[in-house]
C-alpha cells in the first residue's frame, strides 16, 4: 500500500469551539493508482491531503506511507499547491533546480535532470524568467516539474487547476494524465469538480461534508482516454452529482444555521 | 448640499481663528511693558536674575526672563527679536556685535569668573605642560579669549582642527565638568560657579585664574538691543535703576545673594561653599569701558577668537551714560 | 528629446520659484541678512565652502588639493560616520529581526522592551551616549546606530512574518533543511520589508548625524552648522542644509537602484 489513512480524525481549535473536520476516515491507496478525493467545501479533503503531505499530525489516527507512519513533509510525497507556490525570487529553473540543491546533488546532474524536465513540461524557453512573467497554466507546469524534479512516488495535488480557465485546465488535465500514464506515480487529487474527478481518477472518494468521512469510495472503470461526450461518463456524472449535491446541500444548511444560531 | 455649502466656510473660520489665535500669543511688542531679559545659569549672573524677583515689588516694571546656554543662544534670540536686555560674557556681545547684532554695551555686571583646571588624577600643570593634552572650552564665553591669550602668552598654538600645538573641544559649561570627571578631557577654562564645583567635588585642580593677559579680570557685560534702548528709554532707565538696586542688595547681603542663587537658581544644587568660593572668583558689580572691551576686541583679533570679519569698535556700542546717571540717582558707588 | 524637456521644466519650476521669492524678499529687504541671507549669498558661500580655502602651493598633487575644500571633508566625515553607525545598527538589527520574525516564543520575550525602547528617539540619549562613550566618534556612531536600529529590526521582524506559510510549506514539502530554508525562502522573502527598512533606517541614520555631531566632534556637516550659527553665519548655515539635503538625495537615489536590482523578481516592482 502507498498510502494508508487508519481511523484518522482531525479537530481545529479555532476562535471560538472547536471544529471536528474529519470524524474517521479509513482508506487505502495502492501504488500506481489515481485517486481524487470529492465533496462539497470544507469537508476535509485537503486536511486529508495535508495529513498525507506530513504538515499536520492527525489528533486520532495515523497515515501510513508504505507501511511507515509518517512524521512530517518529505520530498517522497511531493506536493502541488493551489496557489502554485513558487518562489517568486527564483527563476523557473532556480525553482526546479530546488529540492535537487536541497538534497545535495552536484550541479552537473542537477542542470541535466532540470533540462530534461523543463522539456518534458515543454518549459524550456521560459527557464530563465520570473514566476511573475508566467501565466497560471505555466506556473503550475512548473510546479509539478518542480516536484518531478526528486522523482516521488506520490504525487499530492490540492485543487491543482482549480484557478485555472477551463481550456488551461482541459490541457494541464491532459498533460497530467500523460505523465501519470509514463512515470506510473501514485497521486491523490483533491477537487470538487465531478467531471474532473471522472476525467482523471481511477477511484473517487466521495466524503461528505464536515465533520468529513468516506461517503462513497467508487471505482471508476471507463475505458481511458475518456471522453465528456460519451453517455457513459454522463451517467456516472449524474449518480456522482447527486451524492455530492447531497452533501453540499447539507453543508448550506448547517452553515445557515450556525449563523442564525448566533 | 447645504452640509456641504457650509463646509468652506467652516474650514475658513477654523484657519481664521488658528491665525488669530497664533497672533495674539507670540507677544513681540505687544505687551509693551514686559522687558524681556536673556540670562545664563552662572553664579555671577544672579543679580541679574535677582532683577525679576523684585522687578514688581519694588521697581515697577514687568520682566520676563528666558535663560540660555550661553551668550551667543542670547544674541541669537537677539536676533530673532525676542530678547530686550541681555546678560552675557563680552566675548559674545562683541562677536554678536561683529556680525551686526544690534546691541549697546550698557553696564558689566561681574568680574573674573574663569578658572583654568586640571583633572585631579594628573600630576601638577603648568600652561607649558599642556602641549598634546585634550583642552576644551565653551565657545563665545569669555573663558575662551582667556584661553587662548594665555597659551599665546605661553607661545602654544591652538585650534578645533588637528594640526596645532593644542587641540580644542567646544563644549557647553555643565558639559566641560562632565568631561573632565569622565577623563574625556584634562584640562578646561571654566566658569563659575561650575569651576568651583569641579574643585570641590574633587575631580579638578585649579591650574591657574587667567587674569594676567591684557584684558586682565574681564567684565561680564549687560546689553540692551539698540530698538530697546532708543525707542524705549523710559524703560531702560527703570530696567537700569532696578538692575542697580538689584545688584546693591547682593553685595551689600552676601547672604540674600548666597540663598537666592543656590536655591532659586540652582534648586539646590549649589552648596554654600561652593557658592562662596565660586563668588570670590566672581565678584557682582556695576562698571565697565569702553576701553576694557577694545582691548578683549583686539585679542580676540589676535588669536582668531570669533572668526570676525569687521571687528567692531568698542566706543561706538559701549554705552555707560544711562548706568552713570542711575547710579548718581540712586547714591551708589 | 521633448518630453524630457518638459520634465525638466516641470521639475525645476518650484524650486526656481522658490528662489525667486527668496531672492525678491531679501532685496527688498523685509527680513534682517542675518535671519533669512539672499540666496545669492547662500549660494556664495557654498561655493567657498566647497572650493579649497588656501592657493595650489604645488606641495601636493592638484587633484588632492581640488579635493581640500572645507565640505568635502565635512561631507566624507559625516557620511563615515554614517555608515560606521549604520553597519553596526544595521549588524544588530538584521539578525535579531529574523530571528524574532521567524520565532514567535522570542517574540514575546522581547517585544514588550523593544516597544518600549523604539519610541525614544535617539536624540534623548545623547546625554547618556557621551557619559558611557566620551567625546568624539564613539558617542556620535552609538546614537547613529540605535537610529537605524529600530526600523531595520521592526522592518525585518515584519518582513518575515509575512512570508506566505504556503513557501515554507513547499519548502519543506521539498526536502529543504531549516538553514537551507531560511537562508533560500525565508530571507528572500522577507528582502522587500527589509530593504524597506534599510532606507528607513539610513534616512534616520543621517537625520542623527547632524545632531550627534553637535556634541564634541570636530568636524562633519551637523559640527559645522552648529558652528556657522555660533558664529552667526546664517548663510553657512543654510549653505550646509542644502549640503545636506543634496548628499540625502544622493543616498536615496542609490538605495532606489539597490532595491531595483535586488527586487527586480518582485511584482511590485513591474
Amino acid at each position: 500500500m502507498a498510502l494508508e489513512f487508519q481511523g484518522v480524525a482531525q479537530r481545529f481549535q479555532g476562535q471560538g469551539a472547536p471544529v471536528q473536520v474529519l470524524h474517521s476516515v479509513d482508506l487505502s491507496i495502492a501504488e500506481g493508482e489515481f485517486v481524487c478525493l470529492l465533496g462539497p467545501s470544507g469537508c476535509g479533503k485537503s486536511t486529508l491531503l495535508n495529513a498525507a503531505a506530513g504538515f499536520i499530525q492527525p489528533t486520532k489516527g495515523q497515515v501510513l506511507f508504505r507501511g511507515t507512519p509518517i512524521q512530517g513533509p518529505s520530498p517522497e510525497r511531493g506536493m502541488v499547491f493551489q496557489e502554485y507556490a513558487l518562489f517568486p525570487w527564483m527563476s523557473v529553473e532556480e525553482n526546479v533546480a530546488f529540492g535537487l540543491k536541497a538534497r545535495g546533488e552536484n550541479p552537473e546532474k542537477i542542470r541535466t535532470r532540470v533540462a530534461e524536465l523543463l522539456a518534458k513540461l515543454r518549459l524550456t524557453e521560459f527557464a530563465g524568467r520570473w514566476p511573475r512573467d508566467l501565466s497560471g497554466g505555466m506556473r503550475q507546469r512548473v510546479a509539478i516539474a518542480r516536484v518531478l524534479a526528486l522523482d516521488p512516488p506520490c504525487l499530492l495535488m490540492d485543487e491543482p487547476f482549480g484557478a485555472l480557465d477551463a481550456l488551461t485546465r482541459r490541457s494541464l488535465q491532459d498533460e497530467l494524465l500523460q505523465l501519470w500514464a509514463e512515470l506510473g506515480k501514485t497521486v491523490v487529487f483533491v477537487t470538487h469538480s465531478i467531471e474532473e474527478a471522472i476525467l482523471l481518477a481511477d477511484r473517487i472518494i466521495v466524503m461528505t461534508h464536515r465533520p468529513g468521512q468516506v461517503k462513497r469510495d467508487c471505482k471508476v472503470t471507463l475505458p481511458r482516454p475518456r471522453d465528456p461526450a460519451d453517455p457513459a461518463f454522463n451517467a456516472l456524472k449524474q449518480e456522482m452529482g447527486q451524492l455530492v449535491m447531497a452533501e453540499q446541500h447539507a453543508f448550506e444548511d448547517a452553515e445557515r444555521k450556525s449563523f442564525t444560531a448566533d | 448640499m447645504k452640509g456641504i455649502a457650509i463646509l468652506p466656510r467652516g474650514i475658513i473660520a477654523l484657519f481664521l481663528g488658528a491665525l488669530f489665535t497664533i497672533a495674539s500669543s507670540t507677544p513681540s511688542l505687544a505687551a509693551d511693558e514686559v522687558i524681556r531679559v536673556g540670562n545664563l545659569k552662572l553664579a555671577h549672573f544672579g543679580a541679574v536674575s535677582y532683577v525679576r524677583e523684585i522687578a514688581a515689588s519694588k521697581c515697577g516694571i514687568q520682566v520676563q526672563e528666558r535663560t540660555f546656554a550661553k551668550g551667543l543662544d542670547v544674541m541669537q534670540a537677539i536676533i530673532a527679536g525676542e530678547i530686550d536686555v541681555g546678560a552675557t560674557a563680552s566675548e559674545a556681545a562683541i562677536s554678536g556685535r561683529a556680525s551686526g547684532v544690534p546691541i549697546y554695551i550698557v553696564a558689566g555686571f561681574a568680574t573674573g569668573g574663569a578658572r583654568l583646571l586640571a583633572r585631579s588624577d594628573l600630576p601638577s600643570q603648568k600652561l607649558s605642560d599642556l602641549k598634546g593634552k585634550r583642552v576644551a572650552v565653551t565657545r563665545g564665553s569669555i573663558q575662551e579669549i582667556l584661553l587662548a591669550a594665555e597659551l599665546g602668552q605661553a607661545g602654544l598654538s591652538f585650534s578645533d582642527q588637528p594640526g596645532k600645538d593644542i587641540q580644542i573641544s567646544y563644549l557647553n559649561y555643565p558639559d566641560l565638568n562632565q568631561a573632565l570627571l569622565t577623563k574625556n578631557v584634562d584640562v578646561i577654562m571654566q566658569s563659575e560657579p561650575y569651576a568651583s564645583q569641579a574643585i570641590d567635588r574633587g575631580f579638578g585642580i585649579e591650574m591657574l585664574k587667567p587674569y594676567d593677559t591684557p584684558i586682565g579680570s574681564p567684565v561680564r557685560t549687560l546689553v540692551m538691543t539698540e530698538k530697546f534702548y532708543n525707542e524705549k528709554p523710559d524703560l531702560a532707565k527703570r530696567f537700569m535703576s532696578c538692575f542697580v538696586e538689584a545688584t546693591h542688595e547682593f553685595i551689600s547681603d552676601p547672604k540674600l545673594a548666597s540663598r537666592f542663587v543656590r536655591e532659586t537658581l540652582f534648586k539646590g544644587q549649589l552648596t554654600e561653599k561652593e557658592f562662596s568660593d565660586a563668588i570670590g572668583n566672581a565678584p557682582y558689580g556695576y562698571d565697565i569701558t569702553p576701553q576694557h572691551i577694545q582691548i578683549t576686541i583686539d585679542q580676540m583679533v589676535k588669536y582668531g577668537v570669533g572668526k570676525m570679519a569687521k571687528p567692531p569698535v568698542a566706543k561706538e556700542f559701549v554705552k555707560t551714560d544711562l548706568l552713570q546717571n542711575v547710579k548718581k540717582t540712586l547714591g551708589v558707588q | 528629446m521633448n518630453s524630457l524637456l518638459n520634465k525638466l521644466a516641470r521639475g525645476l519650476a518650484a524650486p526656481v520659484l522658490i528662489l525667486a521669492l527668496w531672492q525678491g524678499i531679501c532685496a527688498l529687504g523685509w527680513v534682517t541678512p542675518q535671519a533669512l541671507p539672499s540666496p545669492i549669498a547662500v549660494g556664495l558661500k557654498w561655493l567657498e565652502y566647497v572650493l579649497p580655502s588656501q592657493p595650489y602651493d604645488g606641495n601636493q598633487s592638484w587633484l588632492m588639493w581640488a579635493l581640500s575644500g572645507e565640505l568635502l571633508h565635512d561631507a566624507g566625515g559625516s557620511l563615515w560616520r554614517v555608515i560606521m553607525g549604520f553597519g553596526v545598527g544595521f549588524v544588530l538589527a538584521l539578525p535579531l529581526g529574523l530571528v524574532m520574525g521567524a520565532n514567535a516564543r522570542l517574540r514575546e520575550f522581547a517585544n514588550p522592551l523593544i516597544q518600549v525602547l523604539r519610541p525614544i528617539p535617539p536624540i534623548a540619549y545623547i546625554p547618556l551616549a557621551i557619559l558611557w562613550f566620551g567625546l568624539g566618534n564613539p558617542p556620535a556612531i552609538f546614537l547613529i546606530a540605535l537610529g537605524a536600529f529600530f526600523p531595520i529590526l521592526m522592518n525585518t521582524m515584519a518582513g518575515v512574518s509575512q512570508v506566505d506559510s504556503i513557501y515554507l510549506r513547499a519548502a519543506r514539502n521539498l526536502g529543504a533543511s531549516p538553514g537551507r530554508i531560511f537562508l533560500k525562502v525565508m530571507l528572500p522573502g522577507a528582502m522587500p520589508f527589509i530593504l524597506s527598512g534599510v532606507r528607513i533606517g539610513i534616512g534616520t541614520a543621517f537625520l542623527v548625524v547632524i545632531v550627534a555631531e553637535m556634541i564634541a566632534v570636530n568636524n562633519g556637516l551637523g559640527y559645522r552648522i552648529l558652528e556657522a550659527r555660533e558664529y552667526f553665519w546664517t548663510d553657512k548655515i543654510i549653505a550646509g542644509m542644502l549640503s545636506i539635503g543634496l548628499i540625502g538625495l544622493g543616498i536615496d537615489l542609490a538605495m532606489e537602484r539597490l532595491n531595483r536590482h535586488l527586487l527586480r523578481w518582485h511584482r511590485g516592482m513591474q
